[in-house]
C-alpha cells in the first residue's frame, strides 16, 4: 500500500471508529453490493507536498532504550478527499440519509489523528445517481498532513509516519 | 395454445419473492442484446456493477412490479424487476413481461 493509500485508509477508519455508520475506501475490487442504508466511499481528489521545517530538518530524536540519537525530517501534504454519500432510494432512508450521514462525518473529524488537520469541509447539493440508482452527495475535505521520518546513520529514512497515527 | 401453456411445456423453473411470500413459476428469462453502453459492465465508486438487461416472459397468475421487495430467482441467478407490464387477450390476463436487472448480491 502506497503512502497516499495509507493516509485516505487512515480517514476511513477515523470516520468508521468516531460514528460514521459505513465507510468504504473508493472503487473497491469486486462486484458492488446491495446497499440499503447510507454509504460513503473515500477517495483522493488531489494533493501537493511541501517541505516541512528547515529544508525539511525538524531536529533529532533519542531512543532511551537503545540511546541512538538520529536526525528527523518532515513533510507537509495538502491533500484534498473526495467524500462521496450514497443513500438508498428506499422511503426508510431517501435523499434524507445523505444528510444524516453527512452530520455523522462532520462529528468524526473532530477526533482526527493529530498529524491531519481539518482545513475547510465542503459539500454540495444531493442528487440522484441514475447509474448506481441512489441518492447522491459529493463532499470534499481538506486537509494538512504532517508527516515525519527519522534519518538512519547510512543515510536512509526510516519509515515515514502520519503525526498521531499511520506509519507510511 | 395459450402463453401459460407454453409456459408449462418450454419454461424454465423459478421463485419469485415478494415481501415474505415466495411463487414457484415457470419463466422465460434472455438476455437483452444493446448496442449502447449503459447494457455493459461499469466500474463505479462502490464496486463494479454490472448493468446488463434481461427480458423475463412469465404467467399471469403472479403480479409483478418494479418494487425494492419483489425479485425472481432462476437457477442461481436472482433479478430484480425494472419494469413490469401485464398483458392481455380478451380482456383477460395473458401473461406478464418485465425487464430485469442483476440482483446485487448481500444487503449491506
Amino acid at each position: 500500500m502506497s503512502g497516499f493509500e495509507k493516509i485516505r485508509q487512515a480517514l476511513k477508519d477515523t470516520l468508521t471508529e468516531n460514528g460514521v455508520s459505513a465507510a468504504i475506501c473508493e472503487y473497491p475490487y469486486g462486484g458492488k453490493g446491495r446497499y440499503t442504508r447510507p454509504i460513503l466511499t473515500v477517495g483522493l481528489k488531489n494533493g501537493m507536498g511541501s517541505p516541512s521545517g528547515f529544508k525539511e530538518y525538524l531536529g533529532e530524536i533519542s531512543h532511551d532504550e537503545t540511546g541512538l540519537v538520529r536526525e528527523i525530517y518532515g513533510q507537509k501534504l495538502d491533500v484534498t478527499f473526495g467524500l462521496h454519500i450514497y443513500s438508498p432510494q428506499s422511503e426508510e432512508q431517501g435523499a434524507a440519509g445523505c444528510a444524516k450521514l453527512l452530520s455523522e462525518i462532520a462529528g468524526a473529524l473532530e477526533n482526527l489523528p493529530g498529524g491531519l488537520k481539518v482545513k475547510e469541509l465542503n459539500w454540495g447539493e444531493t442528487d440522484f445517481d441514475a447509474k448506481l440508482g441512489m441518492f447522491h452527495c459529493e463532499t470534499e475535505l481538506k486537509c494538512t498532513a504532517y508527516l515525519y521520518a527519522e534519518m538512519t546513520e547510512e543515510g536512509e529514512f526510516l519509515d515515514f509516519e502520519l503525526k498521531g497515527k499511520v506509519t507510511i | 395454445m395459450s402463453f401459460l401453456d407454453i409456459l408449462n411445456s418450454y419454461g424454465e423453473e423459478a421463485i419469485v419473492f415478494r415481501g415474505d411470500n415466495n411463487f414457484s413459476v415457470k419463466i422465460f428469462v434472455q438476455p437483452v442484446m444493446s448496442r449502447h453502453s449503459d447494457n455493459e459492465k461499469t466500474f463505479t465508486r462502490l464496486g463494479e456493477a454490472d448493468r446488463a438487461k434481461y427480458y423475463y416472459f412469465g404467467p399471469p397468475d403472479v403480479e409483478i412490479c418494479a418494487d425494492e421487495d419483489m425479485y425472481v430467482t432462476c437457477g442461481e441467478v436472482s433479478y430484480d424487476f425494472v419494469k413490469a407490464e401485464c398483458y392481455k387477450v380478451l380482456g383477460r390476463a395473458s401473461h406478464w413481461e418485465a425487464v430485469l436487472r442483476l440482483r446485487e448480491g448481500g444487503d449491506r
